[in-house]
């Protein structure tokens, strides 16, 4: 074999390792998103970009440790391994704390966990405090501001003023010139009469039959429409539990808690275990104390002073707010995964309800309309199809 | 006179006024509306109702409705887990689905469908080789059972509940009192396939040392076979069969492929070389009764149950004169039509150890000469395995008998029922209940009340196997694991955790399975080093394989041994006298009698006689002709000194001189739906129901379900039965009138069938060309019903269904049943055909009724794309799916009954009742709520009034479709080729149902539909069925085509008299 061909071979593999690294390293690459899903996935419901939770604020985290990354990594990766092993800033963190500790995140990868540091790291408050909400919903709808039922009653008000004045302006300018021309004075007997008149009138009659015939039909038709419906349904709850607060100012992600979502047909009211990954610490809430909390540690059989599960648990019996008839088929997943629908878009701005209501009417109608007019997203990507496009609109998609 | 080809009935052979009738009409009327309307149930009034009553009604209705339609909607509550189990990964995942693998007692491996941890469903596991994925019946049934109303609650003494504690101390009292005493104690049990419950029974009478014993019965017993093999090859067992590797197969009153040892893993085997395109074996089958193996057998002969042995005889001796082997001397000649025997001799020696012999006559003389016959053509080895030998029937008759006398003598003392109910079905049964006053200790593991639990003092109430652990060994090489799917839903307890507290014991059960499996099936394995995951993979797949023996067997019974047995059978042969051989037989659909409290099952048609709900005496046509007796007539049978009165069905194909009554009714405990099938008082007489498990004989050491020397007298009264058999007429015979040629025969529009000769050579080659020439004048209104699979983007769901490979055998429509909550709605309902089975199978009858030839053809919505149902709705409840689905939508429907009216194949059902809470069905278990958990979340439970069909399972199709787009995060993604099973088809032990995506060009649906034996039914009305047939094809050479026809014809001029004209082949 030639000395050529050998160099040639060797050029080769030096390409082909420089490119394998290439890629590796390009796969490596932390990512502000990833970190981002890792970040409300694991770690919201603990801590807040800004404002302490259970643990500390995370804004500047990254920077406060700059040149301890390794340090910071091996922390968020297994906490409790590190106290044990007895670091020493690991112990002395633990310490500050009151002895709490962080949970471990052995089930993240090394490359997982950077990218969760990128994300803290490049973290930066939004403009706007506004939510975002999608979808027909958003726009808000007008006629739901009682303000505009007073402005058309005034209007209606001095229109019936309006047409009172003209009628008096039009009887003194009858009975003048009636006076005038030395006719008979125009009485309320003649009005009456001239009112019999029209009234009796069989065009008006048949005319006034129809049209408050097909006003009532049209009444009844809409509300017949809204039978069943309970848009607005807003029940007491067992525990006064506030999305506002978890969801909108601590800002948890909803499938933290609702973690149907992304793989069944119901969302699942989270299990009491759930609340407990934060209320075993958090015993006490801003709005009512220790009283609403008291009654998942009721539910779940815990002694916060006792610090274990001594009682029998009791689950806790939400009433049901949005309800789908039983000959209707509705699967989470479907919509969340595969239609990438944000939640707000059917169950209206949760993060700031105090108490949930059903924001949307859930009627047939309204399923349809967004079927017909909403575009399909492939992940992220908005195509040209519609819903209705791809046989949302057959029968049997719903209803078996 | 015009006859149909294929018919379903006597009366639609002979075209009767009343079978005319009632085809003239969609809905009967003989059931006054009345009735309808005066539904009695929790939430309406028990009234008869008049016009003026019903407007009053409609009156109050409406307003009612309004009024409710104002007020607040109920308030609802949604309760989550305190503590969601979370240890497994997706363990419990509200709404979605659970597989766990386990066994069914009859030892099929099952996967249980769990929802929200309740089973719902239960398939066969497609891992495993002993069922490969099908499930019979009666298997797919034992859910239900499950939410028995008539379960056991509780540990009882006399009659009453008590508790653990009081059961257990007394118990091992009395134990106690007997050890070292020279009483014997007696565990009796139906066969134990599990070694761990083998071995903690044997831990059990461990502690009475030569006293203790364990008595193993079936309630219909194979026991001469095993005897057989034991004698012949010193091992008690039953040989495997392997049915997949035999070209010839002859059966001798053997029904395989329904109801004999394993009828859903032989089906399997034996479609493997039932395709007429590759391999096709040739199946003789002799026998008595019509069975549903016969009804699949290429040439099938009648014969009478006593001519089997000398059948056999002269079989012996023709294959030994071919083999040039020593043949019996002294055997009268016999011989069936067309020299059957003959034919099967020859057959069976050119594939001499391609071939399986079997006969299901539970007799040791027969046995021996079957076996003798196998040993000769060298099967052993190849089609039977006696080395790795079957465990699935261990029963022995001689050891039951010796009980019952053993108990007489007051020699046992002490006596332990393990899934055993001999008081009902067995032999001595009468004998045995008085005889267990003698003991001191009678105690049963029954997890649902019966008749032998209710002779004895205890019940130790086990809980149903889908609440229990367990291990099943169904051969030398199969094993398999059940494991609980529900917490025990009463206070029950395995009988294996009870036997081995009463063994001192304090081990619970499942750790004992676990330690056994860790010593006894770990090690024979290298896959696994640790016996966690060991257990855990087991556990998950429910299977492991056993390495097979590779040893060889000989036989060592002598010539003079099967001479001395074939004397017996001379003997026997020429004891048939005048009078009616009687035959004792197990239904599909009804097994043992044990599943009697099963509605899915009482409602479940017989597929042969396609009776629900009842008992009924089989006689033979010409014995209904000489006597001129018509179905529903009372026959009073007489057989040794018993007589029962029973409904006659008219059974074509049966033997002459022949009767047949089923095993597995006359339950006196058995539940309210088992006592629905006992018949009741008509003219004084008990009339149907009948136990005839005391009517079976020992003879020869085995149980025999024959007798000869009955009698049977017309009694002049008749008793209804719910028989299905001509509802649903596919055509009207009169309509054809003037659009079609006289003599044109509609039924040959249904059937499509051949024979292998004419299918090989050039006639059926014409039949295709013939039918794609006429797919060119196809024509729809609806382009996109011709979408090219080229350019289509949609999905187009399509079903194939193999006749050739259907056996009839009932699992699927059970199976539709499960998925897609059906009511059952009784025997009065089913007469007024009002069944509500969305799926079921017409069994057709082709030719001379004393010998016809069977096809079963499953039937349901066919999807058509030209539905003729859809243009007739005036609210639009039933239209087409842009995926080729023929959607029903029941919130829609206004219950016009117009489609119904409309559908030329007779498969859409109307609701007439609210099945859920009216009283007329307060027996069953859509009312009560316990019941109401095997009911599927999926689907809605429909309302009366509304219509309802074959939605071709669209939610299995919708959860398919979503799987794929959520793995892919795509709306676009599309489920792949058999990623969708529906539920018949998943059911189905043959495959013959094959369903997927016609648009896909990959996919076993797109070749299926091309298959030149494809077919739609009906085709000339044009509806263009989204389902289609594949032709069934005999074994049959043109000769013996021809000779079967003749007969026919034969038969048909003696009937019709001189001026009849066969008509010509079209």
């Amino acid at each position: 074999m030639s000395r050529n061909s050998l160099s040639n071979i060797r050029y080769t593999l030096v390409i082909l390792a420089a490119l394998l690294l290439s890629t590796f390293s390009a796969y490596a690459e932390p990512s502000y998103e990833e970190g981002e899903q890792l970040f409300k996935a694991n770690c919201t419901a603990c801590h807040k970009m800004q404002g302490k939770l259970v643990g500390p604020q995370l804004e500047g985290v990254v920077q406060k440790y700059a040149g301890e990354e390794e340090w910071l990594a091996k922390w968020i990766k297994n906490a409790p391994g590190l106290i044990a092993q007895g670091d020493e800033k690991a112990v002395a963190l633990y310490e500050q704390y009151n002895k709490q500790q962080m949970q471990a995140f052995t089930n993240l990868s090394d490359d997982q966990i950077q990218s969760v540091i990128t994300y803290i790291r490049d973290w930066e408050p939004e403009e706007t405090g506004t939510v975002v909400v999608n979808g027909e919903g958003a726009t808000g709808d007008p006629l739901a501001d009682p303000g505009i039922y007073y402005a058309l009653l005034g209007l209606v008000g001095i229109l019936v003023l309006i047409a009172l004045l003209l009628v008096i302006i039009t009887a003194t300018l009858v009975t003048a010139v009636r006076a005038k021309e030395g006719q008979e004075e125009f009485t309320f007997g003649d009005v009456m009469t001239r009112a019999r008149g029209i009234l009796g009138n069989k065009f008006f009659i048949a005319t006034a039959t129809t049209v408050i015939m097909l006003a009532g039909l049209a009444f009844t038709v809409r509300e017949a429409r809204t039978v069943g419906l309970h848009q607005g349904y807003m029940p007491e709850q067992p525990i006064k539990f506030s999305h506002a607060l978890h969801a909108g100012t601590n800002q948890i992600d909803c499938k933290y808690c609702h973690t149907g979502t992304t793989k069944s047909k119901s969302a699942w009211i989270p299990s009491v275990n759930v609340c407990m990954n934060c209320h075993m610490q958090i015993q006490e809430g801003p709005q009512y104390g220790k009283e609403e909390i008291a009654k998942i540690y009721a539910a779940v059989g815990w002694d916060p002073d006792e610090f274990a599960y001594v009682n029998d648990p009791q689950p806790v019996e939400w009433v049901r707010i949005h309800n789908v008839p039983d000959h209707a088929y509705f699967n989470h997943a479907q919509h969340v995964v595969v239609g990438n629908l944000e939640c707000q878009t059917c169950h209206g701005p949760v993060e700031t309800m105090e108490v949930v209501y059903q924001y949307s009417d859930l009627g047939m109608g309204w399923c349809i309309n967004c079927h017909r007019n909403e575009k399909v997203k492939v992940l992220g990507e908005e195509t040209e199809y519609t819903v209705a496009d791809m046989g949302g609109l057959n029968c049997a998609r719903c209803h078996y | 006179m015009s006859t149909p080809k294929y018919w379903r009935g006597l009366d639609e052979l002979n075209q009767t006024p009343e079978f005319l009738a009632s085809v003239e009409k969609e809905f009967p009327t003989d059931k006054p509306m009345d009735e309808v309307l005066a539904e009695t149930s929790d939430e309406s009034m028990n009234v008869t109702a008049n016009r003026r009553d019903f407007l009053k009604f409609l009156g109050f209705g409406v307003t009612a409705a309004t009024l409710t339609a104002c007020a607040e909607g109920p308030v609802k509550k949604a309760i989550p887990y305190v503590t969601r189990p979370d240890d497994i990964p997706d363990e419990v995942n509200p709404g979605v689905a659970n597989y766990y693998a386990s066994t069914a007692p009859s030892g099929n491996p099952i996967l249980v469908k769990t929802r929200e941890g309740r089973p719902i469903k239960l398939e066969g596991n497609p891992d495993s080789s002993v069922n490969k994925g099908g499930l019979s019946a009666l298997d797919q049934a034992t859910v239900l059972d499950l939410y028995d109303k008539d379960r056991g609650r509780g540990p009882m003494k006399a009659g009453n509940l008590t508790d653990w504690g009081l059961l257990d101390s007394e118990v091992a009292d009395k134990l106690n009192k007997l050890k070292g005493t020279d009483y014997q104690v007696r565990v009796v049990s139906s066969t134990v396939m599990s070694p761990t419950t083998q071995a903690i029974i044997d831990g059990f009478l461990a502690q009475f040392p030569g006293s203790g014993k364990h008595v193993q019965y079936d309630a219909v017993s194979v026991s001469a076979l095993s005897k057989v093999h034991e004698k012949g090859f010193g091992k008690r067992a039953i040989p495997s069969f392997h049915f997949n590797k035999a070209m010839t197969i002859v059966g001798f009153n053997c029904d395989f492929l329904g109801t004999w040892i394993n009828p859903v893993g032989f089906a399997a085997d034996y479609t493997v070389h039932r395709d007429p395109d590759g391999k096709m074996s040739r199946h003789y089958q002799f026998e008595s009764l019509m069975t549903i193996t016969g009804a699949k057998a290429d040439l099938r002969f009648p014969i009478n149950p006593s001519s089997e042995g000398l059948a056999l005889l002269n079989l012996y001796n023709k294959v030994a004169a071919k083999l040039g082997k020593p043949s019996v001397p002294g055997v009268k000649a016999f011989d069936v039509a067309m020299n059957g025997i003959e034919a099967a001799a020859s057959d069976l020696v050119k594939n001499a150890g391609k071939s399986i012999v079997a006969s299901g006559t539970n007799n040791v003389a027969i046995q021996t000469v079957v076996a003798a016959i196998n040993d000769m053509l060298g099967n052993y080895g190849s089609t039977l395995d006696i080395v790795n030998a079957s465990h699935l029937a261990k029963g022995d008759d001689e050891a039951m008998a010796e009980l019952v006398s053993d108990l007489k003598g007051g020699k046992v003392k002490a006596v332990l029922f393990l899934d055993a109910n001999p008081v009902y079905n067995s032999t001595l049964g009468a004998e045995l209940k008085e005889a267990l006053k003698n003991a001191d200790l009678t105690l049963s593991f029954a997890w649902k009340g019966d008749e032998t639990s209710e002779s004895c003092e205890y019940v130790a109430t086990s809980s149903h196997y889908l609440e229990s652990w367990g291990d099943v060994q169904q051969s030398d090489t199969h094993l398999s694991l059940m494991q609980p799917t529900i917490h025990p839903i009463y206070d029950t307890r395995q009988a294996e955790d009870s036997l081995l507290k009463w063994s001192g014991s304090s081990e619970s059960y499942v750790d004992y399975l676990k330690t056994y499996w860790e010593n006894n099936a770990f090690p024979k394995q290298t896959e696994y080093t640790s016996f966690r995951k060991f257990w855990n993979e087991s556990l998950r797949k429910g299977l492991f394989a056993l390495a097979p023996s590779t040893g060889t067997a000989t036989m060592s019974l002598t010539a003079e041994d099967v001479m001395t047995e074939a004397d017996k059978l001379k003997a026997m042969a020429n004891g048939a006298g005048s009078d009616f051989e009687v035959v004792f037989f197990e239904k599909v659909g009804i097994g043992n009698g044990d599943q009697a409290n099963n509605p899915w099952l009482q409602e479940l048609p017989d597929p042969i006689s396609r009776v629900s709900w009842d008992n009924y005496v089989s006689v033979p046509y010409s014995y209904a002709q000489e006597n001129g007796l018509k179905n529903e007539d009372v026959l009073a049978v007489t057989v040794g000194g018993t007589t029962m009165n029973l409904p006659v069905y008219i059974q074509p194909g049966q033997a002459a001189n022949t009767l047949a009554i089923a095993l597995g009714y006359g339950r006196t405990k058995g539940g309210v739906v088992a006592d629905k099938v006992n018949g009741e008082k008509v003219n004084g007489k008990n009339v149907g129901g009948g136990n005839v498990y005391p009517l079976t004989e020992m003879k020869d050491g085995a149980v025999s379900y024959m007798r000869t020397g009955a009698t049977a007298s017309k009694l002049g009264f008749t008793y209804p039965l719910a028989l299905v058999q001509t509802f649903n007429t596919l055509y009207d015979p009169a309509k054809g009138k003037g659009i079609f040629k006289d003599d044109y025969d509609r039924t040959e529009e249904i059937v499509d069938e051949t024979h292998l000769a004419a299918y090989t050579g050039s006639e059926y080659k014409e039949r295709v060309a013939e039918r794609e020439a006429r797919k060119q004048h196809l024509v729809s209104l609806w382009d996109a019903h011709f979408e090219d699979p080229e350019t289509a983007r949609n999905i187009h769901w399509k079903m194939a269904i193999d006749l050739n490979k259907c056996t009839g055998c009932g699992a699927c429509v059970v199976a539709c049943n499960a998925e897609n909550n059906v009511p059952v709605v009784g025997k009065e309902e089913v007469r007024t055909r009002r069944e509500m089975h969305w799926m079921r199978i017409d069994r057709y009858y082709r030719g001379n009724p004393n010998d016809p030839d069977v096809v079963f053809q499953p039937m349901l919505c066919q999807h058509c794309d030209n539905a003729p149902c859809e243009t007739v709705c005036p609210v639009l409840a039933t239209i087409h799916s842009n995926e080729g689905l023929n959607q029903m939508t029941y919130n829609r429907c206004i219950g016009t009954r117009y489609c119904a009216n409309n559908c030329p194949y007779k498969v859409r059902r109307f609701n007439w009742f609210n099945y859920y809470n009216d009283n007329q069905f307060k027996d069953f278990y859509t009312h009560s709520k316990l019941g109401r958990l095997v009911l599927n979340p999926d689907v809605t439970v429909r309302y009366r009034g509304v219509m309802e069909k074959c939605s071709f399972c669209v939610q299995r199709l919708q959860d398919a479709k979503l799987r794929a787009k959520v793995n892919a995060k795509s709306t676009f993604a599309k489920p792949e080729d058999g990623d969708v099973q529906v539920a018949c088809q998943q059911s189905c032990p043959t495959g013959a149902i094959v369903f997927g995506d016609a648009n896909d060009r990959e996919s076993e649906i797109y070749k299926a539909l091309r298959h030149q034996r494809s077919y739609v039914a009906l085709e000339e009305v044009k509806t263009l069925p989204s389902v289609q047939y594949q032709a069934l094809v005999r074994n049959r050479t043109n000769g013996e085509a021809d000779a079967r026809e003749e007969a026919f014809n034969e038969w048909r001029k003696e009937t019709y008299g001189p001026g009849y004209e066969v008509p010509t082949e079209a």
